[in-house]
Parts: C-alpha cells; structure tokens; sequence
C-alpha cells in the first residue's frame, strides 16, 4: 500500500537530540509529500483518490477521550458548537492558540531547532513561538494568545511547557473555551523520519474535571514550504456572520 | 571587567569616556563558523545597551527617562542620513500625495504585512534572528510576521506575489546576502507613500561587525518606479534581555475606523509649507 513505505530513522542534530526541524503537517497519520497525503475528500482533501480516507473536520474532537469539562462549560461548549462556530476567534484573525495551532491539519507547521531554543512557525494564522530551552518562564508575562513557552529535552522527547495564555482561544474543536489558568504540556517525539508524535495534557481546574489528554501526529510534508496567511485581507467573515445573526439564521443543529 | 590602567599599559589604547563607546566585543561564531546574527535586535537604532537604555529619550519609542539622550527619529526618518528615494517624476508626486494625507491609506493600519525593508527598520519592536547552516529564520514583533530564508537555495518557481516577498541567502565571507523577490505591490519600502511594484528586488547585507552591531545595508530595486537603484545604510543593534511579545493586530483595531470618519468628515490634512 503506497501509505506504508519502509519507516527511516530519525535524524539527530549536531548535539545528539532527534532533531525536530522539517516542515509538518498536524493531526495527520498519512505519509508522503502534501498532495499525496490529503488526496482523499473532506476540507483539504484534492478528492484525486476516492479510495483515500476523508481529511477529518477540524470542528469535532477526533480525541480518544472528549474533553473533561465541568456540566456547566459542557453546556457553554455545546451552545457554541450549535451556532456553528460563528463565534470563533479566528474569524477575527485572532490566533489559535495551543494546541489548536498545531492540531488545525489544514496548513503547513515549519519546526527548527538549535540547541538553545526551537522556534514553531505556523502558516494558519501566521503565528510563530519561541521555545528557550532549559529556561524559566519570565516574571513579568502578560496574559497572551500562544501562552508562553519553556522547553526540556527528556530522553528522546522534547517537553514543552505552556502557560500565561489570556482566556481567548479556543483548545480545538469547536467552542473548546478555557480560562487564564490553562497549562498545556506538549511532548514532541519524532517516532522516525516521518513522524512526530504530538502528545497533549491540558489542565485548567476552572473548567476542566481532571486533566485532557490527547495524542495527534505530525507527519513530514518534504517539499512543502510555509506560505503567507494575510488573514487581515479582505475578511469577510465578520461581517458575513453579523448579517447571518441580524437575519436571525437558525443555526442550532437539530 | 579588566582595569584601564592594564589595557593602556599593554596596548597604549586611548581610554574613551563616551558612555556609548564602551569597549566592543569580538563577533561570536556558530559552530560552522559563520558569524551568527542569532539573538534580538533593534533595528533603526545606532544605540547599544538594553532596550531601556537605549531608547530612553524623547520622541515615539523613547521612554523619556533621559533628557540627554538623542530623541528617538520619527520612523519616516529611519536610518538617520537616507539619501531622498529616486522615484520617477510621476510616481514622486504619488508618494507626496500620500505623505500629505497623513498616512491615511498606510497598509499597516488594515493590520497587513509590513514589507521588507519597512518591517526592519522600523525601529519601535525587536526581531529576532535565529541562525542555522540550513536556513536563517527572521521574526518580527511588528505585525507578528516572519521569514524563512534558505541559505544557498534557489527562489522556487511558482512564487505567488507575497507581502514580505521570497528570501534566499547565501554568505559572502562575513556577510549574509539576502535576495528578495516576489514581493506583492501592497507594501511601502521605508517611509509614508513610498509604493512600489511587484518588480521589486530587494538585495540586504547583514555584517555583524562586533557583538552589539550588525550592519544592515539595503539596495532597492524597481525600474517601473525608480530612476535608479535605492540604497541605504543601516544598523541592528542587540538587544539582550529582550524578548518578543505578541502583536495580535486584528484585536480592536480602531484605524480602519477612525480614518473612514476623518475622510468622511471632510477633515483637511495637507501639510501647510
């Protein structure tokens, strides 16, 4: 099957650690170059290979485990979910978020590493994050977007520590709101040449009942490179969805 | 810190009292030998020190904090000492008509991708340079923007016109050589009204000449709007202890706004001689 080809080793950087850098794509399984893997239907898909499995839709959880939220944010979520993601911060070209950033498979991830830090560039939203490693949080951090990341090296796996995030963002799916007390902790760990696997706990004792756990796949899209995302150019969104609402477009689903 | 008197004894150096002329340190090297330009920078700046140091004058930037420090230039007047843009008669009048309306139609104001050179010297938020053998990778706190650029590689062939426009660098000795085209025609070069093309080649020189400095020398380049190439010389100064912030441009952005009501209001901004 042209999907499974032999599986590579992974490469190491000059200081012994696997080395993360590469262009990637989130919440993928599929190997092979960007047209290759997304050749099937569903947003993102060039539908060529109808045998190819469907891209997943970016607005449900594909997690094994949905997200523990208390009754009362289930239900915040679930109204949300039903206006069909009007409300969502990047139809204000606001940016994602973590994890969001990184499991949104529509865009290419580009990842490079030195020894002192790894920087994550994302083409959705054009957003990047600087990860100093073996450093503290700053004392003086202001409630962002991104959050605020720190990084370790444990063994084979990079472990990234986030927090200082404002309560803007969604985690992923649809509606996935938190507060300011959010603390995500990523594992990166390249499994061979084409794949990383994207380990996330999220906890947030405001909304949360325990901590969320999800694991997604970043796959190595050779070939690709990242391209400009001007979000700001020509939105239409905004003003699409106040009409929609002002309309008084029901769009609860039933 | 080595005593003066052991320095001038041994090298008979002339002890330098300026403040800003604190002794200069050697360029660091990455592993393959190239200087590294990896760290934060303040770009439009001439000034060492932290970023509170050396932007404690007046003027937009500045902190005020230090009435004997050189105010801060407006960016219309970064790098300090430009020579005036060889724009063609024609395309001359434009960037006046433009500079006359008080930047009323500056991209930026619609939160859009600032250009290259405009994005580096415009001196009021810190990039960040991160250097490898493969690739130097460039982020800008200004309108949160970013560039990838692949040393030793060719522009691909399917550019599609871009704000920041496609990089690619090579080293020339000590310098990084980078060539930039593909650019859109939305962005401005330096200062208020100066369009251009999508014609435009942009070529910088970056030459870190001791820790603190890295020579940033710009040629410009648009036959459709330029009498001849555009250069100028420029400096990026490290910032340690600094580090980007978020810029989410899009959240309440008032310009848009504001200025429609201006223009709607009939309000007269041409600048009197």
């Amino acid at each position: 099957m042209a999907q499974s080809g032999p599986s590579s080793a992974v490469p190491h950087a000059a200081d012994g650690k696997p080395d993360l850098t590469g262009v990637w794509q989130g919440a993928s399984t599929r190997r092979g170059t960007w047209e290759e893997a997304n050749s099937g239907f569903g947003v993102g898909g060039t539908g060529k290979d109808a045998a190819a499995p469907a891209n997943p839709s970016t607005s449900v959880s594909t997690a094994e485990v949905p997200p523990p939220y208390q009754p009362w944010a289930a239900q915040k979520v679930l109204e949300s979910f039903n206006k069909r993601g009007i409300d969502n911060p990047t139809a204000l070209c606001l940016p994602p978020g973590v994890p969001r950033s990184n499991i949104t498979a529509l865009f290419p991830i580009e990842i490079v590493q030195t020894p002192q830090q790894v920087v994550i560039i994302y083409e959705y939203m054009s957003v990047f994050r600087v990860i100093p490693l073996n450093a503290k949080h700053p004392g003086d951090l202001e409630p962002s977007y991104m959050g605020d990341s720190v990084g370790r090296w444990e063994g084979n796996t990079l472990v990234v520590d986030v927090v200082g995030f404002n309560d803007k963002t969604w985690l992923g799916p649809v509606g996935t709101f938190h507060s300011e007390a959010l603390h995500v902790t990523e594992r990166y760990t390249r499994a061979d040449k084409d794949r990383i696997n994207y380990d996330v706990t999220m906890e947030d004792p405001h909304v949360f009942t325990k901590p969320w756990v999800i694991h997604s796949s970043m796959m190595l899209r050779e070939g690709t490179r990242l391209r400009e995302y001007p979000c700001a150019e020509n939105n239409l969104d905004p003003a699409r969805y106040e009409k929609l609402l002002k309309d008084g477009v029901d769009f609860t689903r039933h | 810190m080595i005593s003066r008197g052991t320095i001038a004894a041994a090298l008979l150096v002339p002890v330098v009292l300026c403040g800003q002329s604190a002794p200069k340190s050697a360029v660091p090297r990455a592993a393959d030998g190239k200087p590294d330009l990896t760290g934060v920078w303040q770009g439009g700046s001439t000034r060492r020190g932290s970023w509170e140091e050396a932007n404690s004058g007046t003027g937009v930037g500045g902190n005020g904090k230090d009435t004997k420090a050189p105010a801060t230039l407006p960016s219309n007047s970064r790098p300090p000492g430009r020579e005036p843009a060889p724009y063609q008669p024609w395309a001359a009048k434009k960037v006046l008509e433009s500079y006359n309306n008080r930047a009323v139609d500056d991209p930026t104001a619609f939160c859009l991708p600032p250009g290259i050179p405009r994005t580096t010297i415009i001196g009021l938020f810190p990039m960040q340079i991160i250097q490898t053998p493969q690739q130097v990778v460039m982020l800008y706190e200004y309108m949160n923007v970013f560039r990838v650029i692949p040393i030793s590689a060719k522009h691909p062939d399917d550019m599609e016109p871009t704000y920041m426009g496609n990089s690619v660098g090579h080293w020339e000795g000590n310098t990084l050589v980078v060539d930039v085209t593909g650019f859109n025609d939305k962005t401005w070069l330096v200062g208020t009204g100066t369009f251009h093309t999508e014609a435009l080649h942009v070529t910088e020189r970056y030459t870190r000449v001791d820790k603190d400095q890295i020579n940033y020398d710009v040629t410009m380049e648009d036959p459709s709007v330029l009498t001849k190439p555009w250069q100028f010389h420029s400096t990026l100064m490290l910032r340690e202890g600094t580090r980007l912030r978020e810029y989410p441009c899009a959240e309440n952005n008032l310009d848009p706004g504001r200025y429609e009501k201006l223009l709607k209001d009939g309000v007269n901004f041409q600048r009197k001689p």
